[in-house]
């Protein structure tokens, strides 16, 4: 026989508010936020519905003796019937009640849960309350480990509420001031409403946000306070410019960002953005506010939309969070393009700090990039360098590597002079060829099939029988000769290793069966029997080199000794980094008019 | 195995021994692999130079795995990296790696690269390579999964569904064993069950799908799944609140196949409308594809191109995108099928009847500037156009841009050459200039059209011409590009912008002169124009000839003495924004002593190679900031807070620079200091002092008294005409003074003063001085 009737499911409090308070809070400590945030609440409802003014304040005091924290307010206080049905009731909170009913912007409190936090870190909790609608009556509230409650007549005190938690053993740093003090200042230290701490004068959190600022301070000065506040929000890098987010964005989205003064590396994301919702603190986890590339900057957000999660420790990936992350994005690239154009100093500071990181976020923004792709600059073998300083140095192409060891293909860059970018920094390929894409600018990452086709034009000797001598002395099973011409000059040939065809040995070579399983190889093999080239390394022969004319007018056994000498030369230059410090220019110069005269002299 | 295990161990060890930029790096890999392609390429570039540089070949296969985990899942990049996947195979099974647990993904990537170019052409291999693979592993490894992934995928390339439904049941099974996630399988299911027709079942599967380490990419994925079940249902309005835009998805290549898939059939469901632009994005998107070397799917991107196409009865656009699957399918490994998909398609468009957007144009530019709903209407009335009116390039130029938007570059270009070779143009004289210079280069087009063979050519077909040369030739020769304008001037010597380049030519050849002739003619020519003066103060100024810079600046109504410089009492102080040796920009305090004239106040730093004080700087004279501010005490500023204007530098006059000395030491007194600057300033010295408020000193007197006093350091500017003994002799006379000697090595090292060095590095010593 089943029994239809609804029944009651019964809560086991005691194990409930340890799983809440474990899981839901992430720190015991959010409990002196909530019950802030109720104060503040009441305040406001006060001002609501009371429609008087009054000089709202909260104030707190810890005692570290008794484990005592008080937190009283000013605000409008509970009846009876309210105390059973918002303090009693778990998840049962005025605030939404009064939100949707009042539109109120400045009424923090979302679930209903915030009073429960206190029962996680005391063991037993004391509300005093006299509420503005009956002014003459007061009440008591005391529960012990929120499983039991009792409401009594206390005597009468003015309008406002004060909670007493006893608090747990654990939890007794809450009754050490300058705990306290620390929490205030990150969770509330933009609420409007002062917090006032023990016997203290002044307001705990009296920081003024940039955007409540009057619309005509002069910019100057509201430069000036953006920056003090940003201060209060970077613990690491001191912040350099600000940008306040303009009021009355279609977000309704209030804040300042920044540019930190500092930075580890180039591609260290530092993004440091600290969220408020009504002004009262919920998270600085959510970097993925900021786009990817503003690894360098800071922010602080304030806003009534952002929907919180129950633990209002982090917020819901809503539409209004893409949209936010979005105008960021947006609104970041056009500040930075303003700065660089409107603002030289702070330019300048932007620069010197984060001159790759910003070659990053170029990469990112095509706005960004048209209008700084100037400033920035790139690091090359010949220094850092601006792309137009670059493109008149290497005859208005891009030449990059990609990897920091040096090959022949490089020699000849640095013996004309020409820079080559370090591809292998952070953002700087990307930058180049984003360049490229945009302006059309010839890029070329030495060491590739492309790039070799650009510095070693094809040229063919003057007749065959020279063309059959070069392949004869030069060319073996591993070397392949390819007749060119480049400067400068007296550079006789180059060496320079063909990847594709040594991996092309390496994988279908017998010995790779033995290392690499069967159907992978098979399937590598598919592509690399589609290469014709076989051999490891080419020779580019400089015909425009005057020891390599004279080769073929030389006899047969000097010829040999000619190329032995050669190759071993750039063996010498390739295997052997240090000699590539010296100036490479002098170096082949002499090398050449030494062989010259070695020719010319006929001695051998 | 915990395929992490090493990573993050690796990651800790590198941190502890301090390369915690490599560090970083590993996990910054990983997390942008998703979404952030370009931060992947930076964070690449910069970790291989390091693994290498500690030898750490392990860390090397990571990273070039995850690159080209980005490249080929998730932007099909198959044609650029398929190589790169064979060499990271042959990397990844030597002595060196063979034990690293990431080398099983590279053959993931590997097989990526064959299922992304061809899917269904390599499914026997890439169903071997996946069980070979799979047989290596088991499911406590990371990769399994996605191995796992690729061999599902291969059998439902090959459309056999029930082995997929089958592998997909033991890969799950082996992966609950092992108590791992298979999350990253949710979307191959879903897909498998709408491929079998179980379309409720599927979205029973995915509505509440959550992947929280698939970021951007595994939602936008998730959401297209959805779109598709939707579709199935006919559920079109939520299908076109679900479907991510075409913005968002022509980011991510992986994306193209499904989000094609689901607009077709919008369209056939007549929900979205089949216009030019959609027409132009599927186009767009089949080309990307295809230079991508993703074959298959960009096969089929085109053949939903020709569906749309065949719906407007677009049969131009239809034959290219047919023309394209033709090419494409030489490159399949096996045909599956292909041939007869375009034998079909094929009849189909021969079969579309084409009525004529029935327009009549008066004249040419009528038809220009008209919208036609097809490109094939278009491509019809250009034809018939240029049979009625054959001269008029405008409508050759039209056709080959038509062609330009339908992705055929080369039948565009070789349009213009054909037309360029049949007509006398300048317009064509430009357009095919310019795509030729795109094309093969400038040193190539110089070749062709050279500058020595404009006879007979029209002024306007000459200017074009002229003006490609020098465009080119401005940035790296500007003698060759001079030459270039002499020719143009020929033709059109009283051109006002011709004025202009010349006159900036020869600026930066340094033939002032000549540039102030320009700039006179450009006056003449223009006469209420005052920017023209201004330049002509500027050229004028390079060329140091007073009587023009006099004439103009009182026609400008600026007040210069006969000098061509203003009064003392009139010079004001601007700020000079130039750029330095090191290529950075500076920003110096310089006198306006001339119209665009001005003398540096600012004292360069010692380390800085010139020493720019003192030096002439001709600018710009229109400002780079406007004083539109007003500070709180209600004087004029720029938005920085600058109370000067500011002008960019036009060149630096080759006046002797001032040298730099320092003098360092115990700060001897205000008094005594005071003194020593009159003598200073007297004998023609500049002293300017760095620091004193926060230089301690402190040395000892006797054996154990600790002293400390403020310090003193300034540097000494000395102009080239004055005496470095002279400077010696004050400095050494005021020594005599006090009652801690100050110290200046750099000049006496300078006067090969040995006995003096040798005295002051015994004062260094004892004084604690450091050199800077």
């Amino acid at each position: 026989m089943t029994d239809n009737s609804i029944q009651k499911t019964t809560v086991n409090l005691d194990g409930l508010l340890e799983i809440l308070g474990k899981n839901l809070y992430s720190s015991p400590n959010i409990a002196l936020r909530e019950l802030i945030q109720n104060a503040s609440d009441a305040c406001e409802r006060h001002r609501i519905e009371s429609k008087e003014t009054r000089q709202y304040s909260i104030r707190l005091k810890c005692n570290d003796e008794t484990q005592q924290l008080i937190i009283s307010d000013n605000g409008s206080g509970l009846s009876k019937q309210e105390l059973q049905e918002f303090l009693a009731t778990i998840g049962s909170g005025y605030s939404r009640v009064l939100r949707n009913k009042t539109g109120s912007k400045d009424i923090i409190g979302y679930f209903g849960l915030g009073f429960l936090s206190a029962y996680v870190v005391a063991k037993k909790v004391e509300v005093v309350t006299t509420s503005y609608k009956s002014p003459n009556e007061t009440w008591k509230f005391t529960s012990t480990k929120g499983k039991t409650y009792s409401i009594s007549p206390a005597p009468n005190s003015q309008v406002g509420t004060t909670v007493t938690l006893y608090l747990k053993d654990e939890f007794i740093s809450l009754s050490h001031a300058s705990f306290v003090d620390s929490l205030i200042e990150r969770y509330c230290c933009l609420l409007q409403i002062p917090i006032f701490l023990n016997d203290f004068e002044d307001p705990l959190n009296n920081l003024q946000p940039p955007w409540y600022e009057e619309e005509n301070t002069p910019p100057i000065r509201r430069r000036k306070l953006a920056l003090d506040f940003a201060n209060v929000f970077e613990d690491t890098f001191e912040p350099i410019v600000t940008f306040r987010i303009p009021n009355n964005n279609e977000l309704d989205l209030k804040g300042v960002l920044w540019v930190q003064g500092g930075s580890t590396y180039a591609s260290s994301d530092n993004r440091n953005i600290s969220v408020f919702i009504r002004n009262m603190f919920i998270t600085d986890e959510d970097k993925e506010l900021f786009p990817s590339w503003a690894g360098f900057c800071g922010g602080v957000l304030e806003t009534n939309k952002f929907q919180p999660t129950a633990s209002r420790e982090s917020l819901q990936k809503d539409d209004y969070y893409f949209r936010v992350k979005s105008y960021l994005n947006e609104f970041l690239a056009s500040e930075l393009r303003r700065v660089a154009l409107e603002e030289p100093a702070a330019w300048r500071r932007i620069l010197s700090r984060h001159n790759q990181a910003m070659l990053g976020a170029a990469i990112s923004s095509d706005r960004l990039f048209e209008t700084i792709h100037k400033s920035l600059k790139i690091p090359t073998t010949e220094g850092d360098l601006t792309i137009p300083s670059l493109l008149k140095r290497s005859e208005n192409k891009i030449f990059t590597k990609i990897s920091s060891q040096s090959g022949h293909e490089e020699i000849l860059f640095r013996a004309r002079g020409i820079p080559l970018v370090k591809g292998y920094l952070f953002a700087s390929l990307g930058f180049c060829q984003k360049y490229h894409a945009v302006h059309g600018v010839p890029i070329e990452t030495i060491g590739t099939k492309s790039s070799r086709e650009t510095v070693f034009p094809s040229h063919p000797p003057g007749s065959y029988e020279d063309e059959l001598l070069f392949r004869r002395l030069f060319e073996s099973e591993k070397h392949e000769v390819t007749f060119t011409h480049f400067k400068p000059h007296h550079i006789p040939l180059l060496v320079i290793e063909d990847a594709d065809v040594i991996t092309k040995k390496r994988i279908e070579d017998d010995e790779a069966d033995q290392r690499i399983s069967s159907a992978a190889l098979s399937l590598a093999r598919l592509e690399t029997k589609q290469l014709d080239a076989k051999r490891e390394r080419i020779i580019f022969i400089n015909l425009e080199n005057n020891l390599i004319k004279k080769i073929p007018y030389l006899e047969a056994a000097k010829q040999e000794k000619i190329k032995k000498l050669l190759i071993s030369l750039m063996e010498l230059l390739c295997l052997e980094p240090s000699h590539q410090d010296q100036d490479l220019d002098v170096v082949f110069s002499q090398f050449n008019s030494a062989l010259l005269f070695f020719i010319e002299n006929g001695t051998s | 195995m915990n395929i992490w295990k090493w990573v993050i161990d690796r990651h800790d060890r590198l941190d502890e021994e301090g390369h915690s930029e490599l560090a970083g790096l590993i996990y910054d890999i990983a997390l942008k692999s998703d979404d952030e392609l370009e931060i992947v390429d930076q964070i690449f570039h910069q970790a291989i130079p390091l693994c290498r540089s500690l030898e750490d070949k392990w860390l090397e296969l990571y990273f070039r795995h995850w690159r080209l985990q980005a490249y080929i899942l998730k932007n099909y990049e198959a044609k650029g990296f398929l190589k790169e996947a064979i060499s990271l195979l042959d990397f990844a099974y030597t002595e060196d790696t063979n034990e690293c647990p990431q080398r099983i993904c590279v053959v993931q990537d590997l097989a990526a690269c064959y299922g992304i170019k061809d899917g269904p052409g390599y499914v026997e291999e890439r169903v071997k390579v996946c069980k070979e693979t799979l047989e290596q592993i088991d499911g406590s490894w990371a990769c399994y999964r996605c191995i796992g992934s690729e061999l599902i995928e291969a059998y439902m390339d090959a459309k056999q569904y029930d082995i997929a439904t089958t592998e997909l049941a033991t890969l799950k099974k082996e992966l609950h064993k092992h108590d791992q996630t298979d999350a990253d399988m949710q979307l191959t299911q879903a897909e498998l069950l709408i491929e079998t027709g179980q379309i409720d079942a599927a979205w029973d599967f995915i509505k509440n799908a959550t992947n929280p380490d698939g970021g951007d990419s595994y939602d936008v994925s998730l959401k297209l799944t959805k779109a598709r079940i939707l579709c199935k249902q006919k559920n079109w309005n939520e299908v076109l609140k679900i479907c991510p835009s075409y913005e968002y998805i022509s980011k991510f290549a992986k994306h193209f196949n499904e989000w094609t898939d689901i607009q077709l059939q919008l369209v056939q469901a007549k929900v979205v409308t089949n216009d030019k632009s959609l027409r132009f994005r599927f186009h767009k998107l089949s080309n990307d594809l295809e230079q991508k070397g993703a074959n298959r799917i960009s096969f089929e991107v085109y053949e939903r191109l020709i569906e749309l196409c065949l719906l407007t009865k677009e049969s131009f656009r239809a034959e290219i995108a047919l023309k394209r699957m033709k090419s494409l399918c030489e490159n399949f490994h096996r045909d599956m099928g292909a041939k007869s998909v375009i034998h079909q398609l094929d009849d189909r468009i021969r079969a579309i009847t084409i009525s004529n957007e029935q327009v009549n144009f008066k004249n040419a530019d009528e038809l220009i500037a008209y919208e036609f709903a097809t490109e094939t209407a278009e491509i019809l009335a250009l034809n018939a156009a240029i049979e009625h009116w054959p001269e008029n390039v405008d409508l050759l130029v039209r056709k080959c841009k038509l062609y330009d938007a339908c992705f055929e570059k080369e039948k565009s270009f070789a349009l213009l050459s054909k037309a360029y070779e049949e007509h006398e143009s300048s317009k064509l004289e430009l357009e095919y200039g310019s795509a030729f210079i795109k094309k093969h280069g400038f040193e190539h087009y110089a070749q062709v059209f050279s500058m020595l063979e404009i006879e007979g050519f029209s002024k306007k077909r000459i200017w074009n011409r002229g003006f490609l040369h020098f465009e080119q030739l401005e940035k790296t020769n500007k003698t060759e590009a001079l030459k270039v304008l002499k020719q143009i001037e020929g033709y059109w010597s009283d051109d006002v912008y011709l004025m202009d380049k010349f006159a900036q030519t020869f600026i930066a050849l340094d033939q002032y002169k000549e540039a102030s002739i320009y700039r006179q003619k450009q006056i003449e020519a223009e006469p209420d124009n005052i920017d023209h003066k201004w330049d002509l103060l500027i050229s004028a100024t390079l060329d140091d000839n007073v009587g023009i810079i006099v004439k103009t600046a009182q026609a400008l109504e600026h007040s210069v003495e006969t000098t061509g410089k203003f009064h003392e009492d009139n010079q004001s102080l601007i700020r000079i924004k130039t750029i330095n040796d090191e290529d950075e920009e500076q920003l110096l305090i310089a006198k306006r002593i001339g119209p665009v004239l001005a003398r540096v106040e600012t004292v360069s730093h010692i380390t800085d190679e010139s020493q720019l004080y003192g030096r002439e700087i001709v600018f710009d004279p229109r400002s780079l900031n406007q004083l539109d501010q007003i500070d709180e005490e209600g004087r004029a500023c720029d938005i920085e807070g600058d109370y000067t204007y500011l002008y960019a530098s036009i060149k630096i006059l080759h006046s002797s620079p001032y040298q730099t000395f320092t003098i360092d030491g115990v700060h001897p007194g205000a008094d005594a200091i005071s003194q020593l600057i009159d003598s200073l300033e007297k004998s023609g010295f500049v002293f300017d002092l760095r620091y004193d408020d926060y230089y301690p000193l402190y040395w000892k007197e006797g054996v154990d008294t600790e002293m400390e006093a403020n310090g003193i350091y300034a540097y000494i500017l000395v102009n080239p005409n004055s005496s470095l003994e002279t400077l010696n002799d004050i400095l050494s006379s005021f020594n005599e003074t006090i009652e801690h000697p100050l110290i200046w090595p750099k000049l006496s090292e300078h006067l090969e003063d040995i006995a003096t060095l040798q005295k002051q590095e015994k004062i260094a010593e004892k004084y604690g001085i450091t050199e800077e």
